[in-house]
């Protein structure tokens, strides 16, 4: 069980035709919140990354000694990509500065290059569960002694070959591009529990159980229907819980490919303090 | 996390890298420091012939294959899902456990990987769609916990070449917080196509083997391979357990100032990190295993503070043998740091003792006894500014 509070809870949703890799229409401040230095080599997660956190970023908070969690299931794979053609197509004028924005945590490195954040970074991937094991990550962050908080920030930028992996395990799961982020702090304002189990892989019928995120609260209508990307459904329990009284509780759980489920109650312990939320489509 | 926190034993070992199938080749190979290395074949047009790399030899890539049964009848195995599988095997044996024990049944399966499955996203950049599967990096988590018999959180965790120590203390932040008791964590990387360009790209290989903290060093060697560590609290161990050690620190920190480049700042802000976790002050170390690339910049950051602030520990760096296993380099140092604490043992680093640059102890030529060894240090650094450093404490 975990203690917590956390700040604002930022949402960036890209709109990325099914063929494509590139959204058709970046926010329109993209380059005044990330800046264009070194943009050549960065792909649409990285910027993702550097814009939903730069978007909510106030200049004057201390970032230092914080940790960055990344929940991710495709992450960098179009840098990883890139690298590769690129030196096919290049050949011996291939920059060498293609390598550092194409590892699997570079979306991840120049974050906590560009605010400081010196607590150290992590880039988890557990399939559908992955919203789930990046906030229970980033809250054990927050008992890390030297910690400041942890930067949490859940979801993907589906270029047209991760679409296809993701796919070939779950046909069914829509592919939306989006990224959530907020930060997490040392607090007692909401309380969060994990439960980890297996579900049989078929269901009372006989037939095979499909990987879901679904969310129940007091608040919202629950919900089922959401797509592959964690990044919604973390951002709604992170949102609802916002809203809850004291004593109330809200809910996320994910089944994953082959039985595997995780689930995460939120119980507020205190009165709100200043909720915020925003959201950049 | 409000209950006093469980210690954390490793009781378990498991390794495939250059040296072969298994930890008695790996500690065999480390001891012996025989060359381990071959040539890269060049990937591009700017790639120069000659570079030199480190590859797991055919006879055990077979026999983690015939093992995992991870990608029969494929034409493109996901060899790190492979060595991943092979090494949790042979350490949940090692630790007298077996895929239908209670105790794995709810452990949390923690793997640190660089590149994932580089194999499958290299077929994809290929155009080529062999049944190979899917490439996201989560299928690695999900095959260990197979193969290891848990139903339990598994998940996947980069942070390039400090990967391993990194799902380290993924994995202790599990059995502190009490989300399960046992946890298998693994480190594993296979060859990647991508990678080499990348270091290519950077002249970061070529024609000379790694030769960590020489004054004639030059490249990084890199090399495959996957190492295994069962983790379990004091009230999981078993009467009949012995453990290699107990993990006393698993402490990570980012330089956040350079993307490729280390920063001295940082890197020593891991050290302390590391120290304070496990109550130490420096002169407590006995042992290091340095990640020692080989590269000018990282052996002068990290030879530095060895001899400013670690001037009696014994350091050895085991890249100049069985090459850079990447995101497994973490698991290599981890496995190696636990047979230290058992074998009393340090393994040499493949230099002549005439070319060390720094004034560190480094070992070298031959194993050194260490019978009153009582603290193994293991560091991994990364580029995008990771360190991360794992301490090993001996049990009796």
């Amino acid at each position: 069980m975990f203690q917590f509070s956390f700040g604002e809870v930022d949402l960036v949703v890209l709109d990325i035709p099914e063929d494509s890799s590139e959204p058709s229409a970046p926010p329109g401040d993209l380059y005044d919140v990330i800046g264009s230095e070194g943009d050549r080599y960065r792909d649409w997660f990285t910027r993702g990354c550097l814009y939903v956190v730069g978007k909510s970023l106030d200049p004057s908070e201390s970032t230092a000694n914080q940790i960055v969690v990344i929940g991710t299931e495709y992450g960098n794979t179009p840098a990883l990509l890139g690298l590769q053609r690129a030196a096919q197509s290049q050949g011996r004028r291939l920059s060498p500065q293609y390598f550092p924005g194409a590892t699997s945590s570079s979306a991840a490195a120049f974050l906590s290059m560009r605010i400081g954040a010196t607590g150290g970074n992590y880039t988890i991937n557990a399939g559908i569960l992955t919203p789930i094991m990046a906030f229970w990550q980033a809250l054990c962050g927050l008992g890390y002694p030297q910690s400041a908080g942890s930067r949490l920030l859940v979801g993907d930028v589906y270029c047209v070959e991760a679409r296809e992996d993701a796919a070939k395990e779950a046909p069914e799961l829509a592919c939306e591009s989006g990224l959530v982020h907020t930060c997490l702090t040392a607090g007692s304002e909401f309380e969060a529990r994990f439960e980890f189990a297996e579900t049989p892989e078929e269901d009372e019928a006989g037939g095979s159980r499909p990987p879901r995120t679904s969310l129940r609260g007091p608040v919202a209508a629950p919900r089922d229907g959401y797509g592959r990307n964690g990044a919604f459904a973390l951002a709604d329990l992170l949102r609802t819980a916002r809203r809850t009284e004291v004593g109330e509780v809200v809910s996320m759980e994910c089944l994953g490919f082959g039985g595997p489920r995780g689930k995460v109650t939120i119980t507020r312990l205190s009165a709100p303090g200043v909720a915020a939320e925003r959201s950049a489509r | 996390m409000t209950t006093a926190a469980p210690r954390v034993f490793v009781t378990g070992l498991g390794i495939i890298s250059p040296a072969g199938a298994d930890r008695h080749a790996y500690w065999d190979g480390l001891c012996s420091t025989a060359p381990l290395f071959g040539d890269l074949p060049p990937l591009y047009e700017g790639m120069k012939p000659g570079a030199i790399g480190a590859w797991v030899p055919e006879s055990a890539r077979k026999a983690a294959l015939a093992a995992s049964r991870i990608s029969a009848g494929t034409t493109r195995p996901r060899m790190a899902e492979v060595y991943a599988a092979y090494a949790a095997t042979e350490a949940i044996a090692d630790a007298g456990l077996c895929a239908a024990d209670t105790s794995l049944s709810r452990a949390v399966v923690c793997v640190g990987t660089s590149d994932g499955q580089a194999d499958v996203l290299e077929a994809v950049c290929a155009g080529v769609d062999d049944g190979s599967g899917r490439f996201s990096s989560a299928g690695i988590g999900s095959s260990v916990a197979r193969v290891v018999g848990s139903a339990g959180p598994a998940f996947v965790v980069q942070a390039t070449c400090a990967s391993t120590n990194a799902a380290l203390s993924c994995a202790r932040d599990a059995l502190r917080s009490g989300l399960a008791e046992t946890a298998v964590v693994v480190g594993c990387d296979a060859y990647s196509q991508k990678n080499i360009i990348g270091f290519s790209s950077l002249q970061a290989i070529g024609p000379a083997a790694c030769r960590p903290f020489s004054r004639s060093r030059r490249f990084v060697t890199p090399a495959e391979g996957a190492g295994a560590l069962v983790l379990q609290t004091e009230r999981a161990l078993r009467p009949d357990q012995v453990p290699y050690a107990e993990l006393v620190a698993a402490s990570i920190s980012n330089d956040a100032s350079h993307p490729t480049a280390p920063d001295p700042a940082g890197v020593r802000a891991c050290h302390r990190r590391a120290l304070e976790e496990a109550g130490l002050e420096a002169s407590a170390i006995d042992v290091i295993y340095a990640h020692g690339t080989g590269s000018r910049i990282n052996d002068a950051i990290e030879g530095s503070i060895f001899v400013e602030d670690f001037p009696h520990a014994a350091v050895t760096a085991v890249k100049g043998t069985i090459g850079h296993m990447m995101g497994a380099a973490g698991a290599a140092g981890a496995v190696a740091a636990c047979l230290t604490l058992r074998h009393r043992l340090v393994p040499p680093t493949a230099i002549d003792a005439s070319e060390i640059e720094l004034g560190m102890d480094l070992v070298t030529g031959a194993a050194r006894p260490v019978p009153d060894v009582r603290y193994v240090q293991n560091n991994a650094f990364g580029f995008g500014g990771n360190n991360a450093i794992s301490i090993f404490r001996r049990t009796s």
